[in-house]
């Protein structure tokens, strides 16, 4: 930062240089180093170890045992630009078929570098839900610019460019009312262009050595903006949150051969073999699909409507029932690349950095594991955009982009402390909270013998659950009568009962994990398991304690 | 050569007027007919051997051999002679081509225009008439379209020189009930925004019944100032005519049979696609239901292919009185097919006979008049060589109140010039 | 608890198959077989191997696979649809004259519930076309109604013919010349736009010559709308045209003779049989509406006995939907040909079958039942040709993709994960784009609001 005025509101940093000290280090998803010290200097990581003496310039920072990570890395978002204000004017041109392309929406040459302004509030709000590197590209149609790597700091607006010139984005959006204005006039548009990208690109090189007989290239500065990545020395980023933009960015792939980030994607398991296959990358969105959240005020008179309704109406139950799996699925994508090992990073486009770990923690919920959330948020991204070498993990040289939560930052109560950004420092308020982890209690209405079913499909498997008034639950499948097996982690929560079941099966043991709605004398709700994601289960109360 | 192409002039004037004439549409003609040796579907009870006279519009005969010595005879010896099919809901006569709107003349601009006479514009010279015709439609309600009232129905015999000769007897104020579906793909109303429309649209639909009401009661005293747009409700509000109630969607039927039941009206119930979720709420509260066009898509992408093929069966099983419509202008002769495929998803041949006959007779009240082939009846009978919903079946005679109807349209008069075109290929 | 474990691992492996589309085997038994081709033949059994016809004859055994018995029912070829507008995303790229280079395979939508809806029609192949707002739109996509692929390309027929739309009349006069006052306003300027895209697309093939043979040095800008109607220029891509009055079409026929292309299907073409001799003598194909007219002045002179005259005057003739509506019931729309021309039980069929697979260049592998041909069946219970037919059994390439005995009312396969009851629409559109308009003017919505003056 280059304050070159005098501001007395600004109290100056007497360092540059930090210990923090008694931290648990994360310094990378597979690597814990325990209870240790960092030391910052100039922006990077000097040193970490278990015991680090504080140089004399240092501002010693006690962490009171928290938890360090590298700070996270957003794979894609506008961070940092303005939105773009009010309506668009419908573009005046004369032939709608062949508007200027900046009418068009293809603009790839403008910089999100040169758009971006510090004073953006969404940078410090992505700074607070621990990110400290945005890539981030211009809004608009189909091809609104090249996407900037950006840090997420205070200061100006050159100063938080980490590199200008990061990626093309694109979008499968039409602009209103001229060519391309629909997905098919995208998508010949975009073969077009980046033909004539490479055409001018070789001619360019053809013409550096000999301009004789020979025309001089145009001059396109769309076109030109397309030529690092027809050389491969960029990546187009396409915007693809469903698995029909998902099928069609790879093809165009496939047909042009560019290197590809498939960005905010959303659901993508129709297409994943493919993605695999076609060594695309992905990012996911960090935003899920709206539930709806449950009207707890009159919940008395709701289960006796929604009881009645259910025996006049299997069909809307069906088609709730229906909504429910995909919204299951959706909220699985994460877990679902961890196991086909996709490495894969978060995008924020269009998503509220606030619900970041909201979101994840659902994720993490169907099965996502920690260590591959946690590579998703720093590791993976860093090697997405090709700045793994400086960022991504707390290994001593890189940069001082660290994260400091007050708990494992997967806890559901845990908060950022403290966030460093290429070594500057910037504290954040914690909220305390009340512990939780209690086992909550049992309400009398639920104590008894409940039968279930659980909805494969194909088959299905029942049982009996029995809640004791203890609060202990145990579990016998009607495959083996007698065999009863005890539910750990129960959760009682009014009408609602969360439990894990251990089974073992050939030697592999495998985690249940059963959420359930009560209502009366039924219930319904859904089993996951892990690897293989999750089933609706409902029943019947069968008998009360006497 | 000079002479030659005067010889050849000459000629020319001498063949066009018979070229001319050839090519004219054939009259109607009047008068007594006696269909001999046919058989007569019944409506209720099947085909029965029967000889049919017709005289001055009315059928004035049926029994199993008469003779009358003054009338034409139609052999109808190895056919079938059945009632004119009616078509309960339709814009045939007043809009003639789709996308010219000039010869559009079912919406008027307003939301409250009950007053619209669709007797008015209907145009007894439309191409479509002979067209929907000659494939046994005889009657079609005339329905006028647009705002929350747009006007007044009117059921037309598909024969006549003026909308009067052409009138069969019922007129209907057409209600469009607040609706809360979605209006097309481009609606992207929230659930909250539809909610909102509704409220809206059901605060004025109250105010405008209730000005109706005052009306009527002053009427009643003779006290009531020019004022078309409620006076055109009066009957309606003393129960003296039916309300004719467009409504679809399962929750909107639902409402409107409150609606009906909180304010006495006399409902017939139009559309009403999903009738079959409320199939037993309609046949309740005798909500008789003219539904169609039995040829369409679902309306949910979650339905069941069929929804609409099955409807009209559904409804009618459960007790509801069921009328078929098209909903069509220039392609209500589909009105058999459409009642076809009813009949295959579950309604039955008789049943959706009926539909398309007696049925629409009873609900507008005329079935004193139309809707069979009886003694006193109108004369609205075709004759065909079979079952008229099966496409192979050609109609072989037509009569709509008494004329016996050429069955020409611009289709057959085509047919027959251009299926051996002379001369053919350019020299 | 262990079964469950069992059975998830089971369904995690099925579902998402992935590669080639499948093709399965199948019998069937015992049913009236109409081969459209080769005749009816009674009680008689379909084996389909591998997704081909392997059998046709009485009492074949094929072992323990799959065996429908058609007892009483008639088996016939999946019917096959040369227009519709059907599981693509966009219909219109209005924005141009010209937008040849456009293709709604790039818009397939595999989740489209109206295949599902069609093929409960018996409707297992269709010409998902592109809209006629253009003179030359864009090309169009023959797809196979696979309900249950989720792969875009699972849905295409591979290797069928590539084709293109055009469009002449009122669609393309209004949308560009009536709305944006740009050519063409007029017939006479619809002709122009084909002479100047076929000069443009010759004189593009010859700068690549030249520059391959070394004339010119530098390569030309690549252009792939030059491209694509050179396409149609080296017989590798058909025109399939959407047309009404008899001058165009003839004003078409000339243009293309000038051009030497020889292949084309007129779509609609309404007043087809006004000219049925000439399309006759030039080849052209005809792929019209059982009974469509008046939703517009160019087809208020029309005629239901179209297909007849047509038919009878020795052009190759199709019926077909336009519509998610009309094709669900092709077989009822064929079946109005007989009221309107007298045509016979296979004149009727083949409009629906033999026809358009001619006209869309795959009749060497569907559109009748021989052996070698693919295994698209649809088996009908009452004769496909009268109004009491339903549909049973509609089978792709060997796989049974409609059953009606395994037929639940929810058969969607995308679903949003925010909406628990699908929305009811008002008025479910009969025609493609609003009541009564053909031609799918889908899309343009947007470009005329913009535009309008």
């Amino acid at each position: 930062m280059s304050h070159a005025q005098i501001d007395y509101n600004i109290v100056p940093d007497v360092t540059s240089t930090y210990l923090i000290n008694d931290v648990h280090i994360i310094k990378s998803p597979t690597d814990s180093f325990g209870l240790g010290d960092i030391l910052i200097e100039n922006g990077l990581i000097k040193k970490v170890a278990r015991q680090i003496d504080p140089p004399i310039d240092a501002q010693v920072i006690e962490a009171d045992s928290a938890y360090a990570y590298a700070a996270f890395i957003d794979g894609l978002s506008h961070t940092g630009i303005a939105k773009s204000e009010g309506k668009e004017d419908r573009p005046k041109v004369k032939f709608p078929g062949a508007a200027p392309n900046d009418v068009a929406g293809i603009t790839p040459e403008k910089l999100a570098a040169e758009m971006v302004s510090g004073k953006e509030s969404s940078i410090k709000s992505m700074r607070e839900s621990g990110f400290a590197i945005s890539h981030t590209a211009p809004s608009g149609k189909m091809l609104p610019g090249t996407g900037a790597l950006i840090a997420l700091s205070r200061g100006d607006a050159e100063d938080l460019v980490m590199k200008e010139k990061a990626s093309i984005y694109m979008q499968f959006s039409g602009s209103r009312g001229v060519y391309p204005s629909t997905i098919i006039g995208v998508m010949a548009k975009w073969r077009n262009l980046y033909k004539n990208a490479q055409g001018l690109s070789d001619h360019r090189r053809m013409y550096k050595t000999n301009t004789q007989g020979m025309q001089r290239p145009k001059k396109d500065k769309s076109l030109q903006a397309l030529i690092p990545l027809t050389n491969k020395e960029m990546s187009l980023f396409a915007k693809a949150s469903k698995p029909k933009e998902i099928f069609r960015a790879l093809q165009l792939k496939k047909e042009l051969g560019y290197n590809l980030v498939l960005t905010n994607v959303k659901y993508v398991t129709p297409a994943l073999q493919k993605v695999k296959q076609s060594g695309a990358h992905i990012l996911l969105s960090t935003s899920l699909p709206k539930e709806e959240k449950k009207d707890k005020k009159s919940d008395k008179a709701k289960s006796d409507d929604k009881k009645e309704e259910k025996e006049k109406n299997p069909e809307k139950e069906a088609l709730e029932k229906r909504k429910k799996e995909t919204l299951k699925s959706y909220k699985s994508q994460a877990m679902m690349l961890e196991k086909e090992r996709i490495p894969f990073g978060f995008s924020l486009m269009g998503a509220k950095p606030a619900n970041v770990k909201k979101n994840i923690l659902k994720m993490i919920e169907q099965g996502l594991s920690q260590e591959a959330a946690l590579a998703a948020l720093t590791t993976n991204p860093a090697k997405i955009l090709g700045i793994d070498n400086v960022t991504g993990t707390l290994s001593e040289g890189k940069l001082a982009n660290i994260m400091i939560s007050t708990q494992p930052y997967f806890d559901k109560e845990s908060a950022i402390k403290y966030m460093f950004v290429e070594g500057s420092k910037y504290e954040m308020e914690v909220k305390e909270k009340a512990a939780e982890g209690e086992a909550g209690e049992v309400a009398k209405s639920l104590v008894g013998a409940w039968s279930y079913d659980i909805e494969i499909p194909g088959d299905g498997q029942s049982g009996t659950i029995f809640i004791s008034d203890a609060g202990v639950i145990e579990v016998e499948g009607d495959d083996e009568p007698g065999d009863k097996d005890e539910a750990e982690n129960v959760k009682f929560n009014e009408d609602n009962v969360l439990f894990t079941l251990t089974v073992v099966n050939n030697g592999m043991e495998l985690i249940v994990d059963f959420d359930l709605n009560f209502a009366g004398d039924s219930f319904e709700g859904n089993i996951s398991v892990a690897e293989f994601g999750s089933f609706p289960i409902s029943g019947s109360k069968k008998s009360s304690p006497e | 050569m000079k002479n030659c192409q005067s010889i050849y002039k000459v000629l020319l004037l001498l063949v066009l007027p018979l070229m001319l004439t050839s090519q004219q549409v054939e009259k109607s003609k009047s008068g007594i007919f006696l269909l001999k040796d046919g058989r007569v579907e019944t409506v209720y009870e099947g085909l029965i051997d029967a000889d049919v006279l017709i005289e001055n519009g009315l059928i004035k005969e049926v029994a199993e051999t008469i003779d009358h010595p003054g009338a034409t005879i139609v052999d109808c010896k190895g056919l079938m002679i059945y009632p004119g099919m009616i078509d309960s809901g339709t814009k045939l006569g007043l809009a003639e081509i789709g996308a010219v709107s000039l010869t559009q003349d079912h919406n008027e601009i307003g939301e409250f225009t009950p007053h619209m006479q669709a007797l008015t514009a209907v145009n007894p010279n439309s191409v479509n008439i002979p067209v929907t015709r000659v494939n046994g439609v005889t009657s079609v309600l005339a329905v006028p379209s647009g705002g929350r009232f747009p006007g007044t129905a009117a059921l037309i015999n598909l024969h006549g020189y003026t909308p009067e000769q052409m009138y069969a007897g019922f007129k209907g104020v057409v209600f469009n009930y607040p609706s809360t579906g979605k209006r097309g793909r481009w609606d992207r109303r929230s659930a909250e925004d539809i909610k909102k429309d509704e409220a809206k649209a059901k605060k004025k639909l109250k105010e405008f019944w209730d000005k109706a009401k005052l009306q009527a009661q002053l009427a009643a005293k003779g006290q009531t100032k020019y004022n078309p747009q409620l006076d055109a409700l009066i009957p309606i509000v003393n129960k003296e005519a039916p309300l004719l109630i467009e409504v679809n969607q399962k929750s909107d039927i639902l409402s409107a049979i409150a609606w009906v039941n909180e304010n006495e009206v006399k409902a017939i119930f139009t559309g009403v696609a999903e009738g079959y979720r409320v199939a037993d709420s309609l046949a309740k509260y005798n909500i008789p239901v003219i539904t169609g066009p039995i040829l369409s898509n679902p309306r949910r992408s979650s339905d069941h292919f069929d929804a609409a093929y099955s409807n009209a069966g559904k409804m009618q099983k459960a007790g509801v009185k069921v009328a078929i419509r098209t909903n069509e202008t220039e392609n209500v002769r589909n009105l058999p097919y459409n009642a076809g495929f009813a009949a295959a998803y579950g309604m039955g041949w008789r049943e959706a006979f009926k539909a398309v006959t007696i049925i629409p007779a009873e609900i507008f009240g005329i079935d004193d008049k139309y809707g069979t082939i009886e003694r006193g009846k109108v004369a609205n009978v075709f004759v065909s060589d079979g079952d008229p919903f099966e496409t192979k079946t050609q109609i072989k005679h037509l009569f709509i109140d008494g004329w016996k109807v050429p069955l020409e349209s611009r289709h057959t008069l085509l047919y027959e010039e251009f299926l051996q075109r002379d001369p053919g290929v350019k020299e | 608890m262990k079964k469950i474990i069992f059975i998830a691992s089971l369904v995690l492996c099925s579902l998402y198959t992935f590669g080639q589309a499948e093709t399965g085997d199948i019998l069937i038994k015992n049913g009236t077989v109409i081969t459209i081709t080769e005749g009816i033949k009674e009680n008689t059994d379909v084996l389909i191997r591998n997704g081909k016809i392997s059998q046709i004859g009485e009492g074949l055994d094929a072992g323990n696979i799959k065996t429908i018995d058609a007892k009483g029912l008639y088996v016939m070829p999946g019917i096959i649809d040369a227009h519709s507008h059907i599981a693509i995303d966009a219909v219109n790229e209005a924005t141009n004259p010209n937008t040849a280079e456009v293709w709604v395979g790039d818009a397939l939508n595999p989740y489209d519930i109206n295949i599902y809806r069609a093929l409960a029609g018996g409707v297992t192949i269709s010409h998902a076309m592109h809209g006629s707002a253009n003179a030359i739109g864009g090309q169009c996509e023959t797809i196979k109604h696979r309900w249950g692929v989720m792969d875009p390309d699972e849905l295409r027929m591979e290797g069928a013919m590539r084709t293109i739309k055009f469009a002449l009349g009122e669609n393309p006069m209004r949308v560009h010349g009536e709305r944006n006052s740009i050519v063409p306003a007029t017939r006479m300027g619809v002709e122009q736009v084909f002479r100047h895209a076929f000069e443009d697309a010759k004189a593009y093939t010859q700068q690549w010559k030249d520059y391959k043979s070394g004339k010119t040095k530098v390569p030309p800008e690549y252009n792939l709308r030059h491209e694509t109607i050179a396409g149609i220029l080296s017989g590798e891509i058909m025109i399939h045209c959407h047309s009404y009055r008899a001058d165009e079409i003839l004003m078409l026929m000339n243009v293309l003779s000038d051009y030497g292309v020889d292949k084309i299907t007129f779509q609609h073409v309404n007043e087809g049989f006004k000219v049925a001799p000439e399309l006759a003598e030039f080849g052209a194909y005809a792929s019209v509406f059982s009974d469509w007219w008046a939703y517009k002045f160019e087809v208020y002179y029309s005629t239901a006995y179209n297909a007849a005259i047509l038919t009878k005057n020795g052009v190759v003739t199709s019926i077909n939907s336009d519509s998610r509506e009309l094709i669900r019931h092709l077989y009822h729309e064929a079946a109005k040909a007989q009221k309107y021309g007298d045509l016979s039980d296979n004149e009727a069929l083949r409009l629906i079958t033999i026809n358009p697979a001619i006209q869309l260049g795959i009749d060497k592998r569907v559109g009748s039942i021989e052996v070698g041909k693919e295994g698209d069946i649809a088996i009908f219970k009452e004769h496909p040709l009268s109004v009491y037919a339903i549909n049973q059994y509609t089978i792709v390439d060997g796989v049974v993709r409609f059953d009606t005995n395994s037929d639940p009312n929810d058969m969607r396969i995308d679903i949003d994960p925010e909406e628990s009851i699908p929305a009811f629409y008002e008025e479910e559109l009969h025609k493609c784009g609003h009541n009564h308009a053909d031609g799918c003017l889908q899309d343009v919505h947007f470009y005329n609001l913009s535009y309008r003056k």
